[in-house]
């Protein structure tokens, strides 16, 4: 039975196999027949591809390994020997590249490229490509995006991305036809989302709140979904409705610190100043960096007529955020009821030097 | 008749009262309570004899609404020197603090006369009308009615009949002043550092709130006069990182007596003040000649002519024409000062109409600050009449399509309060205004403080941010900033800048004439400084302006601008740089005007090319070359066409204004010398333009 089982493996390698040795590396058995010599061989073979498979496996799962602990040369070193032991293999090119990504965007492109090359079902690569494009380069961005699309029309995740980079090119038009494209595909909470933020910022409040609600519909979870519809209805006039909606997103995530400050925010100008500070307060107590909390708590502390108190938080809110031109604005504002002439105008410069308007007509008007 | 009767009244609320007083604590002036210095008693008794009869002076003045300021301040200073030998003497503390009380040092008379209460409970019945003023002064309106009217029970007929007006007068200042107090003015009002414990007042500001000119009677390098204080002085401070902190005595106008400050134009080149001649004061006029005031000439005609009368004729204000100057005269109602103004009728002649009431604005009682501001149209004036809260308030009025002027309104707290509040001078936009006032608080006597108007509530910015992408971590900031209400300005642009040598940057004496281009109309002219070479000028928001400048051997300048209306911004800060007359020197002619694709000399050019026909009249060795450019927008030959005919068409009119041809030619360069790009509108606009270069001189 056991001579009958090796002949049978033989016969199968002899057919499969064809490698051809080196022959001073291969002790010959002079005892084995030539038929038996060729299984043998073979064998060898088969081991040998295995144990560098083996090795280029483990040293890839070493790789990932370190990228758990946040140690990537180390990473990097464990995935280029697994290159180096497997060079077609797809999956360290793309391990390795997440390892270069932010480090070295140059050697990261390369790797995402050879990972692509081998491996043309998987788009990842060029989605990544096009992510550390999209940093400095966003035309080249969207060049790779629609790459993708070209050779693959279902991508609805390229419209997505095209759509975002539009919005932030601030070609609101071209980003809902993107959002659109992508929706057609593949309905995505995320994607009304966005594209009801650039009905928002068209100032088509009635169309955002849609898309926000079919956003909530594909998934109630998302407090940002809430938090965005609640500042469109606060946008367009509707308070009573943008409190209700901060409420439902604060409920859906109870440390949204943004979700408190802007129920905070809204309750300033609806003139419940308790109601503000104890929000603007829990905004704060759970993210204690949050310059925009502080910058409101200055404004309460103002209208209160709290002018060291307002002054002292608008101090933290401009060291949290150096470029913060409202708090100078508002800071200010607050100097000058404090009599203290100079230092509004020299506010009111800077917050001019940031962009805003206001500033220039405080500036003319007050400094002379 | 009248003056023996307050005479006798004077007389009769004092003395008799005290002397029966027999409070233990209150010392009497006799020998038993000072027999080891019957000297010291003597010279006490003395000073105040002497005090008395300022005293009695000084009550028939202010019975009769005249000011009397000065006669009780010399009764101050003589029983002061009585009040050091004996302090704790009823009458005397009660003499003080009446007194005081016209003074600009009231705000210490209360103290006087609680002295004198503590000392004794028996007293004349004005010291009830002098308490009711006291406590007007503190806010106290209520209890200030309360001890009028029982000074009105207790007081005798005759007594009543001199002080019954003033206390009349006083009641209702009290009852109007809780309507004027309840209204709410987004106003601050700061005492300004420059301030002494010696009376600063008469504060002029420039248009552009650069230059502050003010008096005070701070010690200078003179002798104090009998009473201790010192001659008035003009001081002047130049704002700096907006402040007025360093302060220089205006050396050329001071003199040994008293030099006051009356009125600034508005450029800060002028200078009006008043000074005594033969007995009365007039109205004089100083010019900034380079870094120096130069010689006073007499303002508003020839002494005794125009608006110069045998009465005092002391602050005064210009108006933005300069054809009329507005100024106070004690020659108006009953004597009282009253707003009179004079115009200018012969200006070279100095040739003024006689003057003529302001109208409304006056009252029985003083008036004592005029000011016009640069709008032309509103009147500030401070007045002891009117609704006043007590001594001089501050009013505005305005003047309507007539030249009436309006019914006065308070500016209400905290620019007037019961105490002396005068004089008012503001910048062009009415942002800040500067005023004088002796209030509690001050600094001594008069002060200048700085008035702000806040204007509209500036709203302040609650930030929210959303997380609009959700596929980017970071949230966006809401970018919207709530507008304020806009603040409520006078609607007026000022326009300031320096007159230059284009090559050395030298300040030059020029002459500049502003014109409105839509009508041809010369809106104004004036001159800038030699030293600083800077003008300043204020003018209506809204319309397109031709500017002019000539100076002695330079080519002359022109341009014209708009100053948009309802802008933010009413400061327009411009410098302009002359050229020498020298063969190859070219200037542009911005105001000469084509239709497009035409060659016709607009009419709105005209004003410009006549200056330049009179620049060649005043030149006779002048040859220039009117050169025409254009833009690149059309063909090579066609803009070449089209300037060479523009640039004839400028020769022709000149010619025809009587300039010889000869002296002139013209060449069209098209597009061949743009002097800006020609890719965008506003290069091509600047490339668009007619030249001329001297050739010849």
């Amino acid at each position: 039975m056991k001579y009958n089982f090796i002949i049978f493996l033989f016969a199968i390698f002899t057919c499969e196999f064809s490698y051809s040795q080196a022959t001073d590396s291969i002790v010959i058995d002079s005892t084995l027949t030539n038929s038996e010599r060729l299984f043998t061989d073979s064998i060898n073979v088969l081991n040998n591809q295995n144990q560098q498979l083996s090795g280029s496996r483990n040293a890839y799962n070493q790789g990932l390994e370190f990228v758990k602990n946040e140690e990537f040369e180390q990473a990097i070193i464990s995935f280029t020997n697994a290159i180096n032991i497997d060079s077609s293999f797809s999956s360290a090119y793309l391990e390795r590249a997440k390892c270069y990504a932010g480090l070295n965007n140059e050697l990261a492109i390369n790797d995402y490229n050879s990972a692509f090359a081998l491996d043309s079902l998987n788009y990842e690569p060029l989605y990544r490509i096009a992510k550390i494009q999209s940093v400095s380069d966003r035309k080249s961005a969207l060049t790779t995006y629609n790459s993708i699309i070209k050779l693959d029309s279902q991508q609805y995740k390229a419209y997505y991305e095209i759509g975002v980079l539009c919005y932030l090119d601030d070609n609101i038009d071209k980003a809902i036809a993107s959002f659109s494209s992508s929706i057609d595909i593949n309905k995505d909470a995320r994607t009304f989302n966005d594209r009801a933020s650039c009905y928002r910022k068209k100032e088509k409040y009635d169309d955002a709140i849609n898309d926000y609600f079919l956003a909530i519909t594909l998934n109630s979870d998302l407090a940002f979904v809430y938090n965005n519809l609640a500042s469109t209805y606060r946008k367009s006039g509707n308070n009573e409705k943008a409190l209700s909606y901060y409420t439902l997103a604060i409920s859906k995530d109870i440390n949204y610190a943004l979700a408190y400050n802007n129920r905070g925010s809204l309750q300033i100008d609806l003139g419940n100043s308790i109601e503000a500070l104890s929000d603007i307060e829990n905004a704060i107590s759970l993210d204690d960096r949050y310059a925009p909390a502080y910058n409101n708590r200055g404004v309460l502390h103002h209208q209160n007529k709290k002018y060291t108190k307002a002054l002292a938080d608008f101090d933290i809110a401009i060291k949290l955020n150096s470029n913060y031109a409202k708090a100078y604005l508002n800071r200010g504002i607050t100097r000058q009821m404090i009599r203290d002439e100079n230092g509004a105008c020299n506010d009111w410069s800077k917050a001019k030097e940031l962009g805003i308007k206001m500033a220039n007509k405080y500036l003319g008007n007050d400094c002379e | 008749m009248i003056v023996n009767k307050m005479k006798n009244i004077a007389l009769l609320v004092v003395g008799i009262f005290f002397s029966q007083s027999t409070s233990a604590q209150n010392i009497e002036f006799k020998n038993s309570n000072f027999k080891s210095d019957k000297e010291g008693l003597k010279l006490a008794k003395e000073n105040i004899k002497f005090a008395d009869n300022f005293r009695d002076n000084a009550i028939i003045e202010m019975l009769a609404m005249h000011d009397a300021e000065l006669l009780y301040s010399q009764a101050v200073f003589y029983y002061q020197k009585a009040q050091s030998f004996n302090p704790n003497n009823a009458e005397l503390n009660y003499k003080i603090g009446s007194c005081m009380l016209f003074t600009n040092n009231k705000e210490n008379a209360f103290s006087y006369l609680k002295k004198a209460a503590s000392l004794s409970n028996d007293f004349p019945n004005d010291f009830l009308f002098y308490k009711g003023m006291c406590l007007q002064l503190d806010g106290e309106f209520g209890n200030a009615i309360e001890q009028f009217e029982l000074f009105r029970n207790s007081a005798k007929k005759k007594e009543l009949e001199f002080f019954e007006m003033l206390t009349k007068k006083y009641i209702k200042e009290c009852q109007s002043s809780v309507y004027v107090l309840s209204q709410t003015h987004r106003i601050w009002v700061d005492n300004l550092s420059l301030n002494t414990e010696y009376d600063d007042w008469s504060p002029c500001l420039s248009a552009d709130g650069d230059l502050l000119l003010f008096t005070s009677n701070r010690p200078n390098e003179n002798s104090a006069n009998n009473i201790g204080s010192y001659d008035q002085d003009i001081y002047y401070s130049n704002k700096k990182s907006r402040k007025f902190k360093s302060i220089f005595p205006l050396s050329e106008l001071n003199s040994s007596s008293d030099d006051v400050s009356g009125g600034l134009s508005y450029d800060g080149q002028r200078l009006l003040i008043f000074k005594e001649e033969d007995g009365n004061t007039d109205v004089y006029e100083s010019e900034l000649n380079g870094k120096y005031w130069g010689e006073v000439n007499r303002k508003m005609g020839k002494k005794s002519r125009g608006g110069n009368t045998d009465k005092n004729e002391t602050f005064a204000s210009f108006d933005p024409p300069d054809i009329k100057v507005y100024y106070i005269t004690d020659g108006g109602h009953s004597g009282n000062k009253n707003i009179y103004f004079s115009g200018v009728m012969n200006r070279e002649r100095n040739i003024w109409g006689k003057g003529q009431s302001a109208g409304v604005v006056n009252t029985k009682f003083q008036e004592g600050s005029v000011y016009i501001h640069p709008d032309g149209k509103t009147m500030y004036f401070s007045s002891k009449g009117h609704n006043t809260l007590g001594g001089y308030d501050i009013f505005v009025s305005y003047v309507d399509d007539l030249g009436h002027w309006g019914k006065p309104i308070n500016l209400g707290y905290p620019i007037n309060t019961p105490y002396d509040d005068l004089f008012y001078s503001a910048t062009a936009s009415g942002r800040y205004a500067f005023i004088a006032s002796n209030r509690a608080g001050g600094k001594g006597g008069l002060d200048i403080y700085k008035v702000t108007y806040w204007g509209a509530d500036k709203p302040m910015t609650a930030d929210f941010e959303d997380q609009l992408m959700a596929s980017i971590a970071s949230p966006v900031s809401d970018n919207s900033v709530a507008e304020p209400i806009t603040v409520e300005e006078k609607s007026l642009t000022v326009f300031k800048g320096k007159i230059l040598d284009a090559i050395t940057k030298n300040s030059i004496a020029a002459d500049i004439e502003i014109t409105i281009n839509s009508t041809g109309e010369v809106y104004t002219t004036l001159k800038s400084n030699s030293s600083t070479g800077k003008f300043l000028l204020s003018l209506p928001a809204g319309k397109n302006y031709g500017i002019s400048v000539v100076a002695e051997g330079y080519l002359f300048h022109s341009e014209n601008f708009d100053l948009p209306k309802g802008d933010g911004f009413n400061l327009v800060n411009k410098d302009i740089e002359l050229k020498n007359i020298k063969v190859g020197s070219n200037i542009t002619l911005r105001n000469v005007f084509f239709n497009s694709g035409k060659w016709d000399v607009k009419s709105d050019s005209y004003a410009e090319l006549d200056r330049l026909v009179a620049l060649l009249s005043d030149i006779p060795s002048l040859k220039i070359e009117i050169s025409g450019h254009t833009d690149n927008v059309g063909s090579v030959s066609f803009n070449k066409l089209l300037s060479q005919r523009r640039a004839d068409a400028v020769v022709n009119y000149l010619a025809g204004k009587g300039v010889d041809k000869k002296r002139l030619s013209a060449k069209g360069y098209g597009q061949s010398k743009p002097v800006d790009s020609n890719n965008t509108a506003e290069g091509r606009a600047l490339n668009r333009r007619t030249e001329f270069e001297i050739i010849e001189n």
